[in-house]
């Protein structure tokens, strides 16, 4: 009897091992997807916000970046009112550009963009595997499609939630599924990644649903296109460049 | 001489009873002490915050647009987020409507915002962009009044001016209050003086929008505490462009099912159904094709949304020729808004103030429940010490009964008694009071923290005998007085004359 429990107890750990060590993989594959090291890449963004009771705010931007010199650039599209702002940040340094007073501002990285639901953390760089440890993985299904799902917990402050659970596609590490829990176990936003393009042999999101969980009814579409790594000229990084659009 | 009998025998028997008249008569005196001096304090507080509040920035009377929660100059206070101020509708008319009506003496609109002001310059060293920021930021911070220079001025004449110059007609600039310009200076990495541009970032409801303007002047407000100590009054015009006040703030924007059709799911696990949703090879538009220098297309547009709006304003507000005259304006302007159908509602100081006020408010209640308890306290010794001192004239009461004295005499006796009681002695107290008030006066007692310039409704304590306040004392006290003395004469007229005499 003994000695069965401890096979099903070796088992059990093995196999938990086995989990993590694909877990871990599985964080850096997808970290890898937002990697672009090397190469420039820009996409045009469109983001539709709704709010119950209120017209849907949209915001349609072009982005650049050369994450190899740390370097990003913004310029919006839509709203016509705001056409032609701009953001640059170079390392720690972020700079507003409002072309209708031609003036130049700092601003942080961690701003809402323009009120929707998508963070700037959305738009830049970060590591999975950096900022969180896994504590469990399971198998399962996320509509039809088999996938791992992965429960992950903060390894650090620095990151907006406490927990987040992934849902991964398992025949090709695709994400499919985000659900971010606050520190008190509470479900805070629910982020669907239903499309997806391949782009230089990488799977890259191309729409974006992003739920409120706290506030019903609010929720933001990202849609991605246009995407490219084709080297972008050096002057796109430059403050130069967000007041030469405006010319 | 003909004083009634009972009166007679009243003071021949308070004169008797010297220390036991002296002991209730020093407790009523000191109950209309209290009273008179805490309703001096509660009224010069109540006075003072009124005065501090219409005299900086409040006016007399505010119109404002209607919201779905109370609105105030510092925009709508509404429950999980900033709901956006709503603008007066028919400005035009409903400011020479108001500006036509009986006691208004000067009129002025404005509108209200945000706006951090912000750096403009590089070599930020890395030291400044960590943690310090928080504070950094809050220095940055500015509560904007935009201002119509052409009238503005006239209604706040308190406004003391430290440095340069107020805002003029059509001029574009900034006045801060004196004692951020250090926390600015700081944040800005240069010393900002008269003169000098000064960047704001504005965040309104169409996003962020930079500003550049000249800071033309420094104040300090009249009273500490009665507003907030970011107050920065700016140009109209400049405001409405970092608030988004502008043409373009109800532009339609249409999209197709891409970039729309997930918002309105209801089964978001639907997404993933179908296998082949998952995936989308589909070659996009080649990069090539895209002209960095022609990426915005028109900017046309974007010009003439970002007029700003002439005709939008926050709120009016008016300059009585008496404060007392509000009320009235207020209502009359009210019935004037519904016989109209406008959405718009007056109000007075402290609709304007909003939070403000409220906070000053609640100080004041609990200021003005401590005095209540503390009456009510005085009231109850008063109370007690006559019922004991009566009980114990129990055998008295008996003997005047045995001598053919009816309950109605006894009953009289002691009404007529500790009648004159209150009377003598809560003139004595009143008088006492008007000492103890010119004394505070004299005094002058600095409040010394911006918790007693609230509650002083100034810098110094300045106290006033209210006449009301001194006739509700004394009838408070005799009342108190009769009411003590009619349980135990009852107690005392029940038993037998024969018995309460032994």
């Amino acid at each position: 009897m003994k000695r069965i429990v401890c096979a099903v107890m070796a088992f059990v750990v093995v196999s938990t091992a086995v989990y993590a060590q694909d877990a871990k993989k599985i964080l850096a594959e997808l970290d890898a997807v937002q990697d672009f090291s090397g190469k420039d890449f820009s996409a045009l963004y469109t983001i539709v916000s709704q709010k119950p009771g209120e017209k849907d705010s949209v915001t349609q931007a072009r982005m650049f970046r050369r994450d190899n010199k740390d370097q990003f650039a913004m310029i919006i599209l839509l709203p016509e009112v705001n056409k032609g702002q701009g953001y640059l940040r170079e390392d720690d340094k972020v700079w507003f550009y409002d072309p209708t007073s031609r003036k130049f501002s700092f601003s942080s990285i961690k701003e809402s963009i323009q009120d929707s639901e998508a963070k700037g953390s959305d738009l830049t760089l970060r590591s999975t595997a950096d900022d969180y440890d896994v504590t469990s993985v399971r198998e399962g299904l996320l509509g039809k499609v088999p996938v791992w799902i992965l429960d992950l917990k903060a390894k650090t402050t620095e990151v907006p939630y406490e927990r987040v659970v992934l849902y991964v596609r398992k025949d090709r590490t695709m994400l499919l599924k985000e659900e971010a829990y606050s520190v008190s176990g509470r479900l805070m936003r629910t982020t669907l990644y239903p499309k997806y393009v391949e782009l230089d042999g990488k799977m890259l999101p191309s729409q974006i649903l992003i739920v409120d969980e706290l506030n019903p009814g609010e929720r933001s579409q990202m849609t991605m296109t246009e995407q490219s790594v084709e080297t972008l000229p050096d002057r796109v990084f430059t403050k130069a460049f967000l007041e030469q659009v405006n010319k | 001489m003909s004083m009634p009998v009972t009166l007679r025998m009243a003071l021949r028997n308070l004169v008797e009873h010297r220390s036991k008249s002296l002991i209730i008569g020093s407790l009523l005196g000191i109950g209309v002490l209290i009273l008179i001096l805490g309703n001096a304090f509660l009224d010069a507080s109540k006075r003072g915050i009124e005065t501090s509040f219409t005299k900086n920035y409040t006016a007399d009377v505010v119109i404002t647009g209607k919201a779905d929660g109370p609105v105030s100059l510092f925009g709508v206070q509404s429950i999980g987020g900033l709901e956006e101020t709503p603008n007066i509708p028919d400005y035009e008319k409903v400011f020479s409507h108001a500006s036509a009506l009986a006691g208004v003496q000067k009129t002025s609109g404005m509108a209200s915002g945000f706006g951090l002001i912000s750096r403009d310059v590089d070599g930020i060293s890395e030291a400044d962009t960590g943690e310090d920021d928080q504070e950094g930021m809050m220095n940055a911070f500015v509560m904007l009044f935009g201002v119509d220079a052409s009238s503005y001025w006239q209604l706040f004449d308190g406004l003391q001016l430290v440095q340069g110059s107020l805002l003029q007609p059509g001029q574009r600039g900034i006045v801060l209050p004196e004692a951020r310009l250090a926390g600015i200076s700081e944040y800005l990495q240069r010393t900002v003086h008269i003169g000098d541009e000064i960047l704001i970032q504005g965040m309104g409801s169409t996003g962020m929008r930079l500003r550049s303007v000249p800071l033309v002047g420094t104040y300090t407000l009249a009273s500490k505490g009665a507003g907030p100590e970011q107050l920065s009054y700016i140009d109209i015009d400049t405001l409405r462009a970092l608030n988004g006040m502008t043409l373009g703030s109800s532009e339609n924007i249409s999209l197709g099912e891409a970039e729309t059709g997930l918002l309105g799911l209801t089964d978001l696990d639907s997404l993933f159904g179908d296998d082949s949703m998952v995936m989308e090879s589909s070659p996009q538009a080649p990069q090539a094709s895209l002209n960095l220098d022609t990426l915005l297309g028109d900017t046309s547009k974007r010009e003439a949304l970002n007029q700003a709006d002439s005709g939008a304003w926050h709120s009016i507000l008016l300059r009585m020729e008496h404060p007392s005259q509000a009320p009235v304006a207020i209502a009359a302007l009210n019935a004037w808004f519904t016989e109209e159908g406008i959405e718009a509602e007056a109000g007075d100081w402290k609709k304007a103030a909003g939070p403000y006020a409220q906070s000053v408010d609640v100080l004041r209640v609990v200021f003005s429940v401590a005095v209540f308890v503390l009456a009510v306290v005085a009231v109850i010794v008063i109370m007690n010490t006559m019922v004991v001192s009566i009980i114990e004239r129990t055998g008295e009461i008996g003997t005047m009964r045995a001598l053919g004295g009816g309950r109605g005499f006894v009953r009289r006796l002691f009404a007529a008694e500790s009648t004159v009681l209150a009377i003598v002695f809560g003139i004595a107290g009143l008088a006492l009071s008007a000492i103890a008030i010119l004394v505070v006066n004299l005094l002058r007692i600095q409040a010394g923290n911006e918790f007693f310039t609230i509650l002083f409704g100034g810098p110094v304590l300045h106290l006033l005998l209210n006449p009301l306040s001194v006739l509700g004392a004394l009838v408070l006290v005799t009342l108190v007085g009769l009411l003590a003395s009619i349980y135990p004469v009852a107690v005392a007229l029940r038993i037998q004359p024969i018995r309460a005499m032994q």
